[in-house]
């Protein structure tokens, strides 16, 4: 595999060394622009930081995508293209990291807040439940009228309930 | 002589931004209201200050004045007059005096509209408002002067300076650079003005409740103006947002209008939170609840502006949106830090001292203001993950030294069921009263509008949709949908025993625009969701190289490629523009000219990519022109997408926006609050003392 690799990647050296930049090598396989672009969309150029690789207009970018298509040709997989990409330019390149540190970093914050806000509002939901006063319903209110504290909804009610 | 103008005006206006900030303080802290008045007096004075140096500049452009740097760095004698004048906000120097005129314009409006009727705190709204005038005047006048000239020594060399150099003549250059291509847009002419109008409107909300902080005064007389400012600036967020999109969708070629750029996701953060306040402060209106945690979000909110205004013009974050790196990274630094620093000093001091306590406690587990909480904890959540989304290369390269990239995978994995569950309380909220709502009243209440979301989902079913996550999707957008419709209907209903439907219509909207304003905002929300879904689920693309005659099929589009074509533009741009055919089976539906242009004098950006796109309420069929065979033209790469629904996009943008303005519209009864509340402050007199 590994093997497999580095064989795949000194062909493709060889290729952009000769000025590949767009066109095309003899290929293993036929690669489609569509296929490029899926693993593409995946990845984004340390120079134009935040675009993805697949809708980046920069000559830096098309040389990346002739490699990607390489990389292709050359009987790599998605997976392997991506690694390839992160070992060369760092985690940077992806739009999440491969890192299993950095991974888990990258989710445990939002996944963190999330928890954190709903502990909060459960603690706040409980103390003002404890705190509540004693609310007494007026004489002759129903349950339901009692609810409606919103005088607009209240009335609008009535009306409903008018008009049937 | 307009540089001169233009410098004296902005130079006179900062000297009376922080003559205000101190005349302010000092009649407030010694109530003495002559002080407050001159105060105010020199608030004031800075629009038309910063109006005619607005001025002196746009003329400047118009006229080719290019040995003004920033006129020789945004225009060029071909431009149009249009792009001549939007040049003002086309880079650093002069967006930050258009910033500043913007401030100064919504601080006018403030002082005059609410002198009366929230007299007490006036003295600290302007303090806080002109203090951060002022800090923008700094960078215009120190830092960023959008005046200074090119001046040539003796020896050749050019220099910058906003006044002569000893041993210098004037250097003239004969034509400007130009602006950024990308900024050569039709939306570029409103974007990044309701943009900023949306970042400026937010001082305005914080500068009321920093005033609230500094005097005490922490009635509900802060959150009514508040609220009504904080609406506005949100109106305005959201129509930069949304022309932001379009703006992305037309010229950057992604083919799509939202990319989770750090920029977009700057706008987006107080856009966020200021959605949580717009609910949570109903809490506190209603019942005296949340008090601390409102104050909390305006700070938030102000805080985000800030940081946004940073993070985009300092360069510490990269964007096809940001300006060059630039010196006023530090200073603005130090005004978030401090800004920070006051803001939750004086938050942290009222709240020990019991000032911000809740006057009521929540009466049910179920109930309007439980679930207006949960809404402000999942938008609170959302703005969590953005932000940590958005500065996280910051932070890892910081703390550990690895930069990373989070990107869409991120932000879609993240906020899709955050987004879900606020459409789930979309829909519920509505339904619940005040107080306490029991489980079968709400059961009662949502039954319509669930069996309608559920026979929305079997209809899809039916039709072949099988993504799993789609029809959930749907099926929340549709719930919430359905009950706004279903509370629209009934009040309509209700009118309409006593006159005609249009008439009732019409009446409901004008009589209740808080509440049936924010049901129009409802929809257009669930409009957009249903866009957003549509166009990132559903969205095809594919690429492939023509030649004459050749076609391709997407969908149910067929597209051949007819020809290519060269043109050059009075601005000097060259156009390759690709003839296309678009077909919707055997019948012709559209021919489609998408470009590259390609502008020679321009640095860094230069190419700019403009789609081709056959529009229907259904989907857009949408093509990029990306590469073509040079010599022989004979043949053309084409990037095509199918975007579903992406046009309910817009339309929910505008449902959106004239939601917001009825909300935001006063009506009688408020008229009459206002009337009676000059009559209170009148009858109380002025604390101070002249």
């Amino acid at each position: 595999m590994a093997l497999g690799l580095v064989v795949m990647l000194l062909g493709a050296s060889v290729v952009l060394a000769q000025g590949g930049g767009e066109t095309t090598p003899p290929s293993v396989r036929e690669v489609t622009a569509d296929e490029v672009n899926a693993i593409s969309s995946k990845l984004y150029c340390p120079v134009c930081e935040n675009i993805p690789l697949d809708v980046c207009g920069t000559q830096a970018c098309a040389r990346w995508r002739a490699q990607v298509r390489t990389l292709l040709e050359g009987g790599a997989s998605e997976d392997e293209v991506i690694t390839y990409f992160v070992d060369q330019f760092g985690e940077r390149v992806i739009g999440t990291p491969q890192n299993p540190t950095l991974n888990f970093l990258s989710w445990s914050v939002p996944i963190a807040g999330v928890v954190l806000g709903v502990v909060a509002v459960g603690v706040i939901f409980i103390r003002w439940r404890g705190q509540r006063g004693s609310a007494v319903r007026p004489a002759g209110e129903s349950e339901e009228e009692a609810t409606l504290d919103d005088d607009y909804r209240a009335r609008l009610e009535r009306e409903l309930r008018s008009s049937k | 002589m307009l540089v001169e103008l233009g410098i004296i005006t902005t130079v006179l206006a900062l000297v009376l931004a922080w003559y205000a900030v101190l005349a302010g303080l000092y009649g407030a802290q010694t109530r003495r209201d002559r002080w407050v008045l001159s105060a105010r007096n020199a608030a004031l004075l800075t629009w038309p200050l910063l109006t005619v140096a607005s001025l002196a500049l746009i003329i400047s452009q118009i006229n080719g004045d290019f040995q003004i740097e920033y006129v020789w760095s945004t225009t060029e004698r071909a431009a149009d007059l249009f792009f001549k004048i939007t040049a003002l906000w086309g880079g650093q120097a002069g967006s930050l005096l258009f910033w500043s005129w913007l401030m100064s314009t919504f601080a006018a409006g403030a002082l005059i509209l609410n002198w009366r009727s929230e007299r007490r705190l006036m003295p600290y709204v302007i303090v806080f408002s002109m203090a951060t005038l002022g800090f923008f005047l700094i960078l215009n006048v120190l830092v960023e002067s959008p005046f200074a000239r090119f001046w040539q020594t003796a020896n050749g060399e050019v220099v910058t300076a906003v006044f002569q150099p000893v041993g210098t003549f004037p250097a003239i250059p004969q034509d400007g650079r130009g602006l950024n291509p990308l900024l050569r847009h039709p939306g570029m002419v409103i974007h990044p003005p309701t943009l900023y109008l949306g970042y400026v409107g937010m001082v305005i909300p914080w500068a009321f409740a920093m005033a609230a902080l500094a005097s005490g005064e922490l009635s509900t007389s802060w959150i009514r103006a508040t609220r009504r400012w904080t609406l506005v600036a949100w109106l305005f967020l959201s129509l930069g947002l949304i022309l932001g999109g379009r703006w992305a969708y037309d010229v950057l070629g992604w083919g799509g209008y939202w990319g989770w750029d750090p920029v977009e996701n700057a706008a987006l953060l107080p856009w966020l939170t200021g959605t949580a306040f717009l609910h949570s402060v109903m809490i506190q209106e209603k019942k005296g609840m949340l008090k601390v945690w409102n104050m909390a979000l305006v700070i938030i909110s102000f805080i985000l502006v800030i940081l946004g205004t940073f993070s985009t013009r300092s360069g510490i974050v990269s964007s096809v949106h940001s300006f060059a790196q630039s010196p006023i990274g530090p200073p603005m630094f130090v005004f978030l830090a401090l800004a920070s620093v006051v803001s939750i000093g004086l938050w942290l001091y009222r709240w020990q001292r019991g000032e911000l306590a809740s006057e009521h406690h929540l009466e049910g587990w179920l109930s309007r203001e439980s679930l207006f909480i949960l809404n402000n904890m999942v938008f609170m959540a959302i703005t969590v993950a953005v932000f940590w989304g958005s500065y996280a290369p910051i932070f890892t390269e910081l703390f550990i030294g690895e930069k990373i990239t989070l990107g869409p995978p991120y932000f879609n994995s993240v906020t899709a069921p955050l987004f879900g569950a606020l459409f789930i309380l979309m829909g519920l909220a509505p339904l619940s009263a005040w107080g306490h709502t029991s489980l079968s009243r709400m059961g009662r209440a949502m039954l319509w509008p669930f069996l309608a979301a559920v026979g929305l989902v079997a209809i899809l079913l039916i039709f072949g949709m099988r993504d799993v996550g789609a029809l959930l999707a749907f099926g929340l957008a549709g719930f919430a949908g359905f009950v706004t419709l279903y509370e629209i209907w009934r009040g309509v209903k209700a009118r309409a025993q006593r006159e005609a439907w249009a008439v009732a219509a019409w009446k409901l909207f004008g009589r209740n625009r808080r509440r049936y304003g924010g049901y129009l905002i409802h929809l257009g929300v669930v409009v957009i969701g249903i866009g957003v879904i549509g166009s990132t689920i559903f969205q095809q693309e594919t690429q492939r190289t023509l030649a004459e005659g050749q076609s391709l099929t997407l969908g149910r589009y067929t597209m051949i490629y007819d020809r290519l074509e060269r043109a050059q533009a009075t601005d000097g741009r060259v156009m390759t523009i690709a003839n296309v055919e678009v077909y919707d089976g055997s019948q012709l539906v559209a021919v489609l000219r998408p470009r590259q242009d390609f502008f020679p004098n321009a640095q860094d950006m230069n190419t700019m990519t403009i789609a081709g796109s056959y529009s229907t309420i259904e989907n857009d069929f949408y093509v990029l022109l990306v590469a073509w065979e040079e010599i022989s033209q004979a043949s053309a790469t084409f990037k095509v997408y199918l975007n579903p629904l992406v046009n309910l996009v817009w339309w929910g943008g505008l449902l959106l926006m004239l939601g917001t303005a009825v909300a935001a519209w006063p009506d009688q009864d408020r008229q009459r609050q206002r009337v009676t509340r000059r009559i209170e402050a009148g009858e109380h007199g002025s604390p101070a003392r002249t």
